[in-house]
């Protein structure tokens, strides 16, 4: 669960990140967003998601390099961290929508046991 | 299908100038868009429409209306959909004019959005919930989730349908999105009808499969007719998670799927509301819902649109027992189960999303110049 929960915040790190590149800019990205975006692509990588941290190495290379195919490897990269995002989400709703009647809690049958005392 | 040998160059041209305008607003910077960059878009969008690339317009559309916040600096302006779409867009027109040059008709058809259409002689059905979309200076959308009463094949006793109607929403003009349900339909029926919890009978239609519902259009010969009153709701209110898990466990997830695509009608009998809280995205409210283990986040915007929503979800939460079914859509998003409240049924369904206020139809006709 609590693996679900950082993979969960480090995709919504990397939308933001992306779509702050795409909202200020490419040819205005510097220093500080490729750190951001080589700082999520190892955490990607870590996380077994090679795919995703491959296309971000694209990205970071491409705006480094000033290259004007940046602008289609950042939306290839939007395009494979939402096909991410989608497959992960529909993995964690099934398991949720698998989920079993809580049993009965201990302590609400406690609560009945002093009563009937 | 493919476009005719002549048409082609053309749309692969558009395709090519939309898939490049794209990437140059990204080189730039989205904060550069402005009108023209509205209107390039908006031309293409109008080359979607006439070579009927369903996907690509609708994209196109929801970028065009994200642009317009953006430019009138609307305080419900959503980045994240602003760049969803574009990319949306931009997919759609890579792979397309990859489709056109390797005359590739399947992958064409993929993506185009051509899903077969079915005549339809007539249909019972009852209106199970309303869907209300308000895109300011834009359009007004209703989507009526309907559900049919006995087989009139291809239509099956039970089968979950759709029918929207769409009413372009002039710049400036202020009035309530209930209103645009009085208005006549080119087929003699207001859609106001469809708040009278009674039986309709639809003929002459059209079905179309969709993923979010079979969708039913209407021709000009269709005819909505409202008959005798209905009573027995109770009978929809089997929700089935196990079939939903099936659903899920059976679909290919591809980079053109929506949130909003794998939905499902669900009713909720014993529930609890949450307290309201911001949502993840400008000009929403969040409210938690739990039924059983199952733990929802309920949706609804934070304008004008959504006041009579939010207005029953209070009034459904400070009831102690005794509340009704509730009756909405589940969608996925962000691993959550997303929640769209529709209807509570009292146990006559009361359409949430639509509010109850008056529409002084007089004045509604003179705002929209009809003579």
């Amino acid at each position: 669960m609590e693996e679900l929960t950082e993979l969960r915040d480090a995709l919504d790190r990397l939308h933001t990140a992306l779509d702050d590149l795409a909202m200020r800019g490419l040819r205005a990205a510097g220093p500080q967003d490729l750190a951001r975006l080589t700082a999520l692509r190892d955490e990607f990588r870590a996380a077994g998601a090679g795919h995703v941290a491959e296309r971000l190495t694209t990205t970071i290379d491409a705006v480094r390099a000033d290259d004007r195919s940046s602008a289609a490897t950042l939306l290839r990269a939007m395009v494979t961290s939402r096909l991410f995002d989608r497959m992960l989400t529909l993995e964690v709703a099934a398991g949720l929508l698998a989920a079993e009647e809580p049993a009965v809690a201990d302590n609400e049958e406690s609560d009945e046991d002093e009563d009937d005392e | 299908m493919l476009p005719g040998a002549a048409d082609r160059p053309k749309l692969a041209a558009v395709l090519g100038q939309l898939s490049s305008a794209v990437e140059e607003l990204l080189l730039s910077g989205l904060t550069t868009a402005s009108e023209a960059t509205r209107q390039t878009i908006a031309a293409a969008m109008q080359e979607a429409a006439r070579f009927r690339l369903l996907r690509l317009g609708s994209a196109l559309r929801s970028a065009t209306e994200e642009l317009s916040r953006f430019i009138a600096q609307d305080s419900a302006f959503s980045r994240r959909r602003l760049t969803f779409f574009l990319c949306r867009a931009w997919l759609l027109s890579r792979g397309l004019s990859h489709a056109l040059q390797t005359t590739d008709e399947k992958e064409y058809d993929r993506l185009t959005w051509s899903p077969p259409v079915q005549p339809v002689q007539a249909v019972d059905v009852v209106c199970l919930g309303i869907v209300k979309r308000v895109s300011p200076g834009a359009f007004v959308a209703f989507e009526f989730r309907l559900r049919a009463l006995a087989d009139s094949p291809p239509v099956q006793a039970g089968q979950r349908l759709v029918w929207s109607s769409v009413f372009p929403l002039k710049p400036g003009l202020d009035i309530p999105a209930e209103g645009f349900l009085h208005l006549p339909q080119k087929q003699k029926f207001t859609t106001s009808i469809f708040l009278e919890q009674k039986i309709f009978t639809i003929t002459a239609a059209n079905l179309a499969r969709d993923d979010s519902g079979d969708r039913l259009s209407l021709t000009e010969q269709s005819t909505v007719v409202a008959t005798s009153k209905f009573s027995d709701w109770a009978k929809f209110f089997d929700w089935s998670p196990a079939a939903a898990i099936e659903r899920i466990r059976k679909h290919t997830s591809g980079p053109l799927d929506l949130d909003t695509e794998m939905q499902e009608e669900i009713v909720l009998g014993d529930y609890t509301i949450g307290k309201e809280a911001d949502g993840d995205s400008p000009g929403q409210t969040i409210y938690p819902i739990t039924a059983g283990p199952f733990h929802f986040t309920a949706v609804v915007s934070s304008a004008a649109d959504g006041k009579p929503l939010r207005a029953q979800l209070a009034e459904l939460r400070k009831l102690k027992k005794d509340r009704p079914p509730l009756y909405g859509l589940l969608h996925y998003e962000r691993c959550r189960l997303a929640f769209q409240p529709l209807t509570a049924f009292r146990p006559e369904p009361d359409y949430l999303p639509i509010s109850k206020e008056n529409i002084n139809k007089a004045a509604l006709l003179k705002a929209l110049s009809f003579k």
